[in-house]
């Protein structure tokens, strides 16, 4: 296991390091400045300001400096937020991303495993028809349609939540994007579970232990759930991040001050800084949940060895 | 004697004790009688402040947040008439050249420290140091201050800047040529004093909510990027007595959609009105409609005079005259703007408008001259006009382009090609001149002609290329004349007959709404220079 651990973390490096390059270089690539505004910024103060920000130098040297940096776990200045570094930006979102994130995390799982589970017990009764459309609307409709109708119910006209804000993570204003975040997963949980949980109870073991004579709660818990959960071992992984993450449309539409936010005004505006700081946060996270992925799928399943 | 002694003091600890149980010396605007909120808190929605460091903002959000953190020398009025802040009084020479400030003893910064004219030297020559690299240190240059355009380019050092503490209360500044109007550019946040010592100790971090020192209404709570920015009454402020609000949040939401939706659950107190829900919002929050004064901005387009057609003056002004502006302020864009021909609004200062010839036809008369343009441009139904018309991704900027290039090929024939690009890649090829005609358009810097006018000098803006001597000299000379109006009217008549730009519309009257509860907030500043130390809550 340990051996596993660090070869692991010996891979990431060289990953990483393809992923700064190849984002460095896209991030240059794209028309336009962070210095490049509506009121032209004359030429003298405009070489101040790329002095100041290395962007006179050359690509190369830039990425070197970068690279020295993320060593250090300096992510440098923010060239749009200029009383911030990177590291505050990223520490000060992140826990808004976090705990929204960790939330429809859990709910994702709780609601769609329940469901799925459900259906698949009465599989093709009206529960079953009913718990699958709801399903297929929450993975259906996208959630920039969703936070907005949640917010027209419950907050325009019942008035019974904020529409929008984070208020250092005050519980009613976590209800809303929670709900919004959650629902697409929750459905797709919902039906790889289903779909599991089906072929599994079809199987043989599980007939047989019928035949033995073995309560069917017994064997649900007992035989039928953790098998179950592996074909969704593998794509709770990449959830986690995309949630966190691919926040992006709940974070601006809800106005919380997260990562998301960062993600879209970062490129639009050209700060190169908060790019490659959030796109290596990103990719540090990514990497790590998918080396845990492969653990608990070790663990769960003791035909794979690491 | 001993008698009328005690009358007198019984007489004050009566009305002393009467005051504090009425509150009516809580503050002195307050009407009698009126019932205020225990909270007294406004929010507000301003998306896209990026620093709270006067030394390095760059753009309209951070100014609006700035003025209430910082005061300078003079602030405006609710008019946008120049009144003292920090300066309670000032003196110019007879040329102009030499302005000296007395300033208010007794201010403070919200640590305690005293404001003195060390701190203006001090800011000032950090707004010009290239190290501190800030946006807007050009704007000292249009002040004229003595020595700024050199220590702008590195030549020497910032301690030659024309700025002097005579003493610790007397701040004076020499300019490199006379500047009637420099204390109108005063009251603009970038010139507003930051405290020497805390910048000096801090570096950058000076500016966090944990080390923020400011001088103005409101201090600093907490910054949460991309959510809110809280600021909380200022008690060191010199006017601190003035000030009833004790909170102040404002909101960084972007999308206009998302804040009328707030404005709807009641969670902020003011609101800018999507366009599309304009006639369901002015109906429906019919007491709650505020307008906005027409701002001092001027929309048009601008020609590449160096490239082909650029060149060419029958072809610019075939363009020119073929526009519909009726129609487009009014079915196009739709939320008040004004019809314009000319560069400059009509209501800013120092510019006594008059009607060019294209203003006083009608829209016949102006089409029928516009084909003749046409013609003599060398263009016809056989060879039409092509030309690529570059503008951002914004909504309004590609509704404008598609209408105006309607107009274009209905009356003329021409076929112009839209060519629409991000916003940041718009902003990379304006700079770099690589256009045939782009959008354009100015927000004043300070109400005088001349910041919309100098855009057009050879020295200025001028992403157009557009050379005219006369023009600059206009310009040169308006500067040191009292009454500049006369030049300036010139300079409007150069520009009706050379037209190196398409002049298209200003901003108008924009209704927002506001709750009733929050009195004296109003919109009649032209400069959209909002202070909140005036308004108060009232309970509801």
């Amino acid at each position: 296991m340990i051996y596993y651990i660090v070869r692991r973390v010996l891979i990431a490096i060289p990953t990483l390091l393809v992923i700064a390059a190849i984002s460095f270089l896209l991030m240059h690539i794209a028309p336009g400045g962070p210095f490049d505004v509506d009121k032209q910024i004359p030429e003298d103060v405009l070489s101040a300001l790329n002095a100041k920000y290395h962007l006179d130098k050359s690509l190369l040297e830039q990425f070197w400096i970068f690279v020295c940096n993320f060593a250090k776990g300096d992510f440098g200045l923010s060239y749009v937020y200029k009383d911030f570094t990177v590291t505050e930006l990223v520490k000060q979102s992140w826990p808004v991303s976090f705990e929204l994130g960790i939330w429809a995390y859990l709910s994702a799982i709780l609601m769609g495993v329940t469901m799925g589970v459900l259906a698949a017990l009465k599989q093709n009764s009206r529960l079953d028809y009913f718990v699958m459309t709801l399903a297929m609307t929450g993975i259906v409709v996208p959630n920039f349609v969703v936070a907005p109708l949640l917010v027209m119910v419950f907050s325009v006209m019942l008035d019974l939540l904020p529409a929008g804000g984070w208020n250092e993570g005050q519980w009613e204003y976590l209800i809303l994007p929670v709900i919004a975040l959650s629902l697409g997963s929750m459905a797709t949980i919902a039906r790889i579970m289903r779909a599991s949980m089906i072929e599994i109870l079809n199987s043989q073991y599980i007939r047989s232990a019928n035949s033995r004579g073995l309560g069917k709660f017994y064997i649900i818990i007992r035989h039928a759930l953790r098998p179950a959960f592996i074909p969704l071992i593998g794509y709770l992984g990449p959830l986690f991040v995309y949630i966190i993450t691919g926040s992006i449309i709940i974070d601006v539409f809800f106005t919380t001050g997260g990562l998301g936010q960062h993600f879209v005004y970062g490129a639009l505006n050209r700060d190169y800084g908060l790019i490659m700081g959030i796109t290596m946060l990103i990719a540090v996270l990514t990497i790590t949940f998918n080396a845990m992925v492969d653990i608990v799928y070790a663990l769960i399943d003791p035909r794979i060895r690491l | 004697m001993k008698k009328s002694f005690y009358m007198l003091k019984i007489k004050t600890i009566l009305l002393m004790i009467i005051f504090t149980l009425t509150g009516t010396a809580y503050a002195v605007k307050v009407p009698a009688g009126v019932k205020l909120a225990k909270e007294q808190v406004f929010r507000f929605n301003m998306p896209g402040v990026t620093t709270l460091d006067p030394g390095t903002m760059d753009a309209e959000p951070s100014f609006h947040i700035a003025k209430e953190l910082y005061i300078g020398l003079v602030s405006q009025d609710a008019k946008g008439n120049i009144i003292p802040d920090l300066a309670t009084s000032w003196q110019a020479n007879s040329d102009n050249t030499v302005y000296t400030f007395n300033l208010r003893k007794g201010a403070q910064w919200s640590n305690g420290a005293p404001i003195t004219a060390h701190d203006f030297v001090y800011s000032f020559r950090r707004l010009l140091n290239p190290k501190t690299a800030s946006p807007y240190s050009w704007f000292v240059q249009i002040a004229e201050i003595k020595n700024s355009g050199k220590i702008l380019k590195g030549k020497v050092d910032p301690s030659t800047l024309g700025v002097k503490a005579l003493d610790d209360y007397t701040f004076q500044i020499t300019l490199n040529s006379s500047v009637p109007f420099l204390v109108r550019l005063l009251s603009h946040p970038v010139l507003f004093p930051v405290h020497k010592d805390t910048v000096e100790k801090l570096g950058m971090k000076w500016s966090k909510p944990e080390n923020f020192v400011g001088s103005g209404p409101f201090k600093l709570v907490s910054w949460h990027v991309n959510e809110k920015i809280v600021m909380e009454k200022n008690d060191k402020y010199w006017n601190a007595d003035e000030v009833v609000l004790e909170k102040l949040i404002a909101y960084q939401i972007t999308d206009t959609n998302t804040q009328y939706k707030r404005y709807e659950a009641g969670d902020i107190d003011q609101t800018s009105i999507p366009q599309d829900l304009k006639k369901i919002a002015l109906s429906k929050y019919k007491d709650e409609i505020a307008y906005i004064s027409p701002a001092l901005g001027s929309w048009f387009n601008g020609f590449n005079m160096l490239g082909k057609i650029g060149k060419n003056l029958y072809a610019r002004k075939a363009l020119v005259y073929a526009i519909n502006r009726d129609v487009l302020t009014k079915y196009v864009l739709g939320t008040g703007e004004i019809p314009l021909y000319s560069l400059s609004p009509p209501h800013v200062v120092g510019y006594k408008p008059y009607k060019s010839e294209l203003e006083k036809m009608t829209q016949g008369q102006r089409e029928e001259k516009a084909r003749e343009f046409y013609k003599l441009a060398g263009y016809s139904s056989d060879k039409p006009l092509e030309m690529n018309y570059t503008v951002p991704n914004f909504s309004n900027d590609k509704k404008k382009a598609l209408a105006l290039i309607g107009m274009w090929k209905k009356v003329l024939g021409a076929k112009i090609k839209l060519d629409v690009k991000e916003a940041k890649a718009f902003y990379a090829i304006k700079r770099g001149g690589d256009f045939e005609l782009i959008r354009g358009g100015w927000a004043a810097d300070y109400n005088e002609a001349s910041t919309f006018l100098g855009v057009l000098h050879s020295k200025g803006y001028n992403k157009e290329g557009y050379f005219n001597p006369e023009y600059d000299q206009l310009l040169d000379d308006a500067k040191v004349m009292a009454d500049p109006s006369e030049n300036y009217r010139k300079a409007e008549e150069i520009l009706a007959r050379d037209y190196p730009i398409i002049p298209l519309y200003r901003d108008g009257s924009t209704p927002l709404l506001l709750k009733k509860y929050v009195i004296g907030k109003v919109f009649t500043n032209t400069e959209a220079n909002y202070y909140h130390r005036d308004i108060y809550i009232l309970a509801h």
